[in-house]
């Protein structure tokens, strides 16, 4: 797996907290909440795990910007290429 | 089955088995535009918690306000995230709903909370204020990380706690942390790492900085354990009363 693909890196984290799923076929701008059935603890979850594989530290904040998978994608793309600070 | 249980004044709450698909009863209690946006959700699973917790929530709003119509009023989501009611179905009739207001969460006196979880749905409604609720399977044990969403202090407490006591407590914070920011409004705290989650369960907001003299009192969490299999937190808002 590509580790810098944010979308490979989301749908492996993903796999794992829905793992009777197939997150590489949900719908990307919808609720991945509704998508694969996940509730509060999981969302926190799939950001605890994807921030640790970045490296990159996720205010709770923005947890809204990362309910669809094209939108953590979005989130997770324009974290990546801005600069550390 | 459900269990109907009135806790604080003001608000009433139930909680309600998720099987397999909707019951009758529960359809019954369904509007169009529920069961359409019940379709809108692919997963099976959740689907079926959705269109459970919704005919609840209609069940409970009928408990606490038997003076509405059964399926007259629309549920809406704010843009807090809370559900909340207007009181016509567009579908039924597009003209007669001039009350769409998302901001507008305590329409018809009603503060709505819904939760739900793999086999167990929970609503609350209250007449008084916000209301918050949520539920978990008391086994779950995949809680995230407590510096994640635990204040400083609640994270030296539960460092402190033997080993065998930490799961049960952590999950107790967590259903109270997600009930307490369901009944906070936008000028308290929405961060779950800001909620200080008293034993005796008062909810208060620490300080995020220097300047700031957080808050205290600002709800009030019970805790009911379901069956011997889930765990409810049920939290009223004191400061939004």
């Amino acid at each position: 797996m590509n580790t810098n693909d944010p979308r490979e890196l989301l749908i492996d984290v993903l796999s794992g907290i829905a793992p009777e799923s197939d997150p590489a076929t949900v719908d990307p701008t919808e609720d991945l909440r509704d998508e694969l059935d996940l509730d509060s603890m999981d969302e926190l979850n799939m950001i605890t795990r994807v921030s640790a594989r970045l490296g990159i530290d996720i205010p709770e904040k923005d947890y809204p910007l990362m309910r669809t998978l094209d939108g953590a994608v979005d989130y997770l793309t324009g974290r990546m290429a801005a600069p550390t600070p | 089955m459900t269990t109907a249980v009135d806790v604080l004044s003001g608000i009433v709450w139930r909680t309600c088995p998720i099987r397999a698909s909707p019951s009758a009863g529960a359809r019954s209690w369904l509007t169009r535009h529920d069961l359409l946006k019940g379709e809108g959700i692919s997963h099976p699973q959740a689907r079926t918690r959705f269109l459970v917790a919704r005919a609840l929530l209609r069940r409970t709003i009928a408990e606490a306000r038997p003076d509405l119509g059964r399926t007259v009023l629309d549920i809406r989501t704010a843009r807090s995230g809370r559900p909340t009611v207007v009181d016509v179905d567009p579908l039924l009739d597009p003209f007669l709903a001039p009350s769409l207001d998302p901001e507008l969460e305590d329409h018809l006196g009603l503060y709505l909370a819904v939760s739900h979880t793999r086999g167990l749905a929970a609503a609350a409604v209250s007449t008084v204020g916000p209301v918050g609720i949520d539920v978990e399977p008391l086994g779950r044990d995949d809680l995230p990380p407590a510096e994640i969403w635990l204040t400083p202090e609640e994270q030296e407490e539960h460092a402190g706690l033997p080993p065998a006591r930490r799961r049960t407590q952590l999950l107790r914070l967590w259903v109270a942390k997600e009930a307490a920011l369901k009944a906070s409004d936008a000028t308290q705290a929405r961060l779950r790492r800001e909620l200080a989650i008293r034993g005796s369960g008062e909810v208060d907001r620490v300080p995020t900085s220097e300047d700031d003299p957080g808050a205290s009192m600002l709800g009030q969490v019970v805790w009911h354990e379901i069956e011997a299999r889930f765990l409810v937190a049920l939290a009223s808002s004191v400061t939004g009363r």
